[in-house]
């Protein structure tokens, strides 16, 4: 009888969560449902959201859409596209306009947005809306493609950007978040826009598994906002990969910063940024790979440098900031600065250049390596030297730097330099 | 005579030649000397030209007045002029003379002040504050509200509340949407 007591309670305990589990579902009229066909009784979007009630699902059948701006001010709809129904805006207008809560919009064709001098027209524009959801649709030619203001909780997942906008005119962005919290932007592909991804005043968001390439300015913009995360994204050939601005918290994990390439092109660049991790990243065929400006309490870890024009351009006005345990190889400079004061530690990193030695073969060089060389420190003063380059001049100027050092940083060393190659990514 | 006419018409050449004038702005691929970002919207471009003709491009007109206002001490250039695109006709860049401003509603500068520049011959400031919902602001106005945004932004702690109640520097004044 004993035994048989807990029994009864976990039967009792059983019976109240299958009621609780089952009973809202039966308490729960189905959701409505609309279905929108170029056919059918209901032929236009607009029309079916003016007869949506909040939470219908409304399915959007093949076929091509030309119709004002769809707005939707109803919460919980899902608007999905069942076989790529294409909405198209004849370049003129913004195309989905969403003013409401839990709004999910999947499975579109989004076309022809159109450049406006006057609004930030966008295929989807969302407004004041938390736990919005939009997914798995195809932007073609948007000027703006995604736009988010002062919105939370929402998830921006497996979308494809393709804008055409050329070097010389206006251009907008792909995934554009403003005065927003809490957001997911993962899977995404980014092409042709200003830039791929752009967060201003945005917190506590994350950025994942997103390729963002070969638009005007950058993959991924940060403006004023804190405590973000970006993780395993390609940022590649870009006008510059990555910038991160007047921010603080950022976590940048395990991207790929490759071929961004040109004059004003980095593949990450740093401004007036604070308390931030940098790790496990690649810099591959940058022009700059990281270009700090007025930024501390960076930690630089893990990372690879390879066949950069410059490593890392450090200005002197970044201060307490780590670079450890990166691989720098074969760029043709690793470090560079513009001063001889040096505020920042470099300690245990690999540096192809380094032509020291180990002797007592405890894997850590015995001479301390100068990162930064001579000439590198010349270029920075007076840029045009670079035509010296390749002389044996400069050469003769490295190695006289090196055994006396009377210019460079006397503080940018590193007094660990690793023999060997860190076992990081490429 | 005939090699002092020569020398005169070489003298007047050099001299015509030496007359600073802006550079066109490459989208794309110049760099803002402020503020670094690689300047993309030709809307909002600027540029100064110094005495000897160099020229500084910026990518905003708020950053353009950023480094007038620090442009002292042992870095200092000598100003010729100072130019700013035509809001209006993109790319196009004008004398910050003849220009007017307008600041928030629907402009979207690239360093957030939201500030972009009209032609005065081309379209009265009333007309333009109405249409895009912003407040007309002189030039001198600019440069002091950019003043006083870069003192704060250098002292303010980082945390910044967000999208109700946001405070100092980061409260930009919109509006409409």
């Amino acid at each position: 009888m004993r035994r048989c007591f807990p029994d009864i309670r976990a039967a009792i305990a059983l019976l109240a969560a299958a009621v609780l589990l089952v009973g809202p579902a039966q308490a729960q009229p189905t959701p409505q449902t609309l279905t929108v066909s170029p056919d059918g009784p209901i032929r236009t979007i607009s029309k079916a959201i003016k007869q949506a009630r909040p939470g219908a699902h409304i399915t959007v059948r093949p076929g091509t859409y030309r119709e004002p701006t769809i707005v939707i001010e109803t919460p919980g709809l899902t608007l999905e596209g069942t076989g790529r129904p294409v909405i198209d805006g004849e370049e003129d207008r913004q195309l989905i306009h969403v003013r409401a809560d839990s709004v999910t919009i999947r499975g579109l064709d989004l076309r022809n947005v159109g450049t406006s001098f006057t609004e930030d027209r966008a295929a989807i524009k969302v407004e004041q809306s938390r736990g919005c959801v939009i997914e798995n649709n195809r932007l073609d030619n948007a000027f703006f493609g995604i736009w988010i203001g002062k919105s939370e909780g929402c998830r921006i997942a497996g979308n494809e950007l393709q804008a055409y906008q050329d070097r010389e005119s206006m251009a907008g962005n792909g995934i554009q978040l403003w005065y927003s919290r809490d957001m997911t932007i993962e899977n995404n592909t980014v092409r042709g826009h200003r830039d791929g991804i752009y967060f201003e005043f945005v917190e506590e968001s994350t950025v994942t598994n997103n390729h963002s390439e070969d638009n005007l300015r950058y993959g991924l913009h940060f403006m004023y906002s804190d405590h973000c995360r970006y993780e395993n994204n390609l940022f590649r050939e870009n006008g510059a990969g990555v910038a991160v601005m007047f921010t603080r918290h950022v976590e940048m994990i395990g991207n790929r910063f490759v071929r961004n390439w040109g004059s004003a092109a980095y593949g990450l660049l740093l401004k007036d940024i604070y308390d931030s991790t940098i790790s496990g990243n690649e810099f591959i065929e940058n022009t700059i790979g990281v270009y700090s400006e007025n930024s501390t309490r960076v930690e630089v870890t893990g990372n690879t440098f390879r066949n950069n024009g410059w490593g890392a351009k450090v200005l002197a006005n970044s201060q307490d900031n780590l670079f450890a345990q990166n691989n720098f190889i074969g760029n043709s400079f690793d470090v560079t600065t513009n001063s001889q004061q040096n505020p920042n530690t470099f300690r245990g990193n690999y540096w192809s250049a380094y032509t020291g030695y180990d002797l007592d073969r405890d894997g850590v060089g015995d001479v301390p390596y100068r990162p930064v060389r001579l000439f590198a420190y010349l270029i920075e003063k007076n840029e045009p030297s670079i035509i010296l380059m390749r002389s044996l001049f400069v050469d003769l100027l490295d190695a006289a730097e090196r055994v006396v050092p009377t210019i460079t940083p006397e503080t940018l060393v590193d007094a660990r330099p690793s023999m060997h190659r860190l076992p990081l990514r490429p | 005579m005939m090699l002092r006419s020569l020398l005169f018409a070489a003298l007047t050449a050099l001299l015509l030649g030496c007359s600073p004038e802006p550079e066109p702005i490459r989208y794309g691929n110049d760099a803002c000397s402020f503020c670094r970002m690689t300047i993309a919207d030709a809307r909002y471009g600027a540029e100064l030209v110094t005495t000897t003709g160099k020229t500084y491009t910026f990518d905003s007109v708020e950053c353009l007045a950023g480094f007038v206002n620090e442009n002292t001490g042992p870095n200092k250039v000598d100003i010729h002029s100072l130019w700013v695109s035509d809001y209006k006709r993109p790319g196009t860049l004008i004398n910050v003379d003849d220009a007017f401003f307008i600041q928030g509603g629907t402009l979207r500068s690239p360093m957030a002040m939201n500030v972009a520049a009209f032609s005065a011959s081309a379209s009265s400031p009333q007309t333009v504050a109405d249409s895009t919902g912003g407040t007309v602001t002189k030039w001198d106005h600019l440069r002091t509200m950019v003043r006083e945004r870069n003192a704060d932004s250098s002292h303010t702690s980082g945390h910044h509340s967000m999208p109700t109640g946001h405070t100092g520097l980061r409260q930009m004044p919109f509006s409409g949407s």
